[in-house]
Formats: C-alpha cells, sequence, structure tokens
C-alpha cells in the first residue's frame, strides 16, 4: 500500500482547495477529513477516476 | 484507494489573514473595536459607514486610495470591503483571489501542523487560465496509520 500522504491542492483564483488522501481507507479517511474543516466547507466528494473505471468493468460484464 | 474533495474557501482565521496580507506586502491594523470593528476612512479622510476589524490603511496604499478593510460577519468569515476606485488600481478580484489563496496556504500548514502532519512540500502548478495552483502534501500524523493498521480507530 502507498505510503499514507495527504495532499491540498490550493486553485490558483483562492475559490478553494481539493484534498486527495492517499494511501489511507476507512475510519482513518474520515478523519482525516475532519482536519480540513476549519479551512473551507466541503462542497463535493468524489472519487478518483480509477475507482469509476473498475465500476464501468463490472457493468459490462453483468451485461453479457 | 485514494479520496477527493473539494473545498470552497473560509477565511476566519485573522491571524491568518493578517500574514497573508503581509505576505502579499500590505501593512495592516487591527481595529480598536474588535467587536462592531472601525469605521473605514476615505481618500478625502471622512469617515465612512463601512466597518472592518482589519484595515489596510488608505495612506499605505496610494494617494487617492480609500482605507480596504475585511470585516468579520456574523458566521466567523471575513469579507473584503473595497471602494470602486480601489478595486480598478489593483484590489480587484484578482488581488482578492491572491489575498484567498495565500491564506489557505498560511492556514492550511497551520492547522495541519497543529494536528500533528509532519514532511510538507511545496510546489506551484501552472494553470492555464490563470495563476498557478498550490500543491502541499504532508505525512499524516503516525497515529492516524497505526490505528488502521492495527484495524481499529477511536472516534
Amino acid at each position: 500500500m502507498a505510503k499514507p500522504t495527504v495532499v491540498m491542492t490550493i486553485h490558483g483564483d483562492g475559490s478553494g482547495f481539493d484534498v486527495d488522501v492517499i494511501g489511507v481507507n476507512g475510519p482513518t479517511c474520515q478523519r482525516i477529513q475532519k482536519d480540513f474543516e476549519g479551512m473551507g466547507k466541503r462542497v463535493s466528494e468524489r472519487k478518483k477516476p480509477e475507482y469509476h473505471q473498475v465500476q464501468t468493468a463490472v457493468q459490462n460484464l453483468a451485461g453479457r | 484507494m485514494s479520496k477527493f474533495d473539494d473545498y470552497q474557501t473560509l477565511m476566519n482565521d485573522q491571524d491568518c489573514l493578517v500574514e497573508s496580507l503581509g505576505t502579499l506586502g500590505r501593512k495592516t491594523v487591527l481595529a480598536k473595536d474588535q467587536v462592531g470593528g472601525d469605521q473605514l476612512f476615505g481618500y478625502e479622510g471622512a469617515a465612512r459607514p463601512e466597518r472592518a476589524h482589519v484595515i489596510l490603511p488608505r495612506k499605505t496604499l496610494s494617494g487617492a486610495s480609500n482605507d480596504i478593510g475585511f470585516r468579520r460577519e456574523a458566521d466567523g468569515n471575513f469579507t473584503a470591503v473595497v471602494s470602486q476606485y480601489d478595486s480598478q488600481i489593483g484590489y480587484g478580484k484578482e488581488w482578492l483571489a491572491k489575498v484567498k489563496a495565500t491564506y489557505l496556504e498560511k492556514k492550511g500548514i497551520k492547522d495541519l501542523t497543529a494536528q500533528g502532519y509532519t514532511d510538507f512540500r511545496r510546489e506551484e502548478i501552472k494553470n492555464a487560465s490563470g495563476p498557478p495552483d498550490v500543491r502541499i502534501t504532508a505525512t499524516p500524523p503516525p497515529a492516524y496509520t497505526q490505528a488502521q493498521q492495527v484495524g481499529f480507530s477511536r472516534s
């Protein structure tokens, strides 16, 4: 598993930031989310693209 | 698996706001009345109806500037108070964007350090549509990952 890392990308226009949590899952991930709540209002939550690719493959198999 | 979240900027830390304005080369004055804020003054020296809690004195801006202020709202967040004139001479949307981005950087490092994060790295990423994004990478506190390895968490 990847070394636990948190990546905060601040938008150049100052409008907000993204947080990417790598190598961490479950309750620890939620705990890390809380550490960012004082800096901004969470407006969306999304999974990384590869997650969606896996989901698509499952759907294709199911359709056969 | 990784997780992505998007956040909207909230400026609610006065120390970080003052520090970021200083980083951008601006001298700030804190209002004497930290509840209601002090009145701002116009270019001719007359008091204006607007009030603010963090003030950039007009004399430090330009000869014809009005005071620029940051007013703390009821929810604790700061709102910029900038005259139309000053927004046209370099203190408009682009400048406010720099203030917010600099604030986020200060606030992020301050809060994460307080939570025990380490190994901070900073890099700028070119952005075709405007000022560069800033990427801060950090390692979560050991307690977080130790809890994960043994399969439990303390909430």
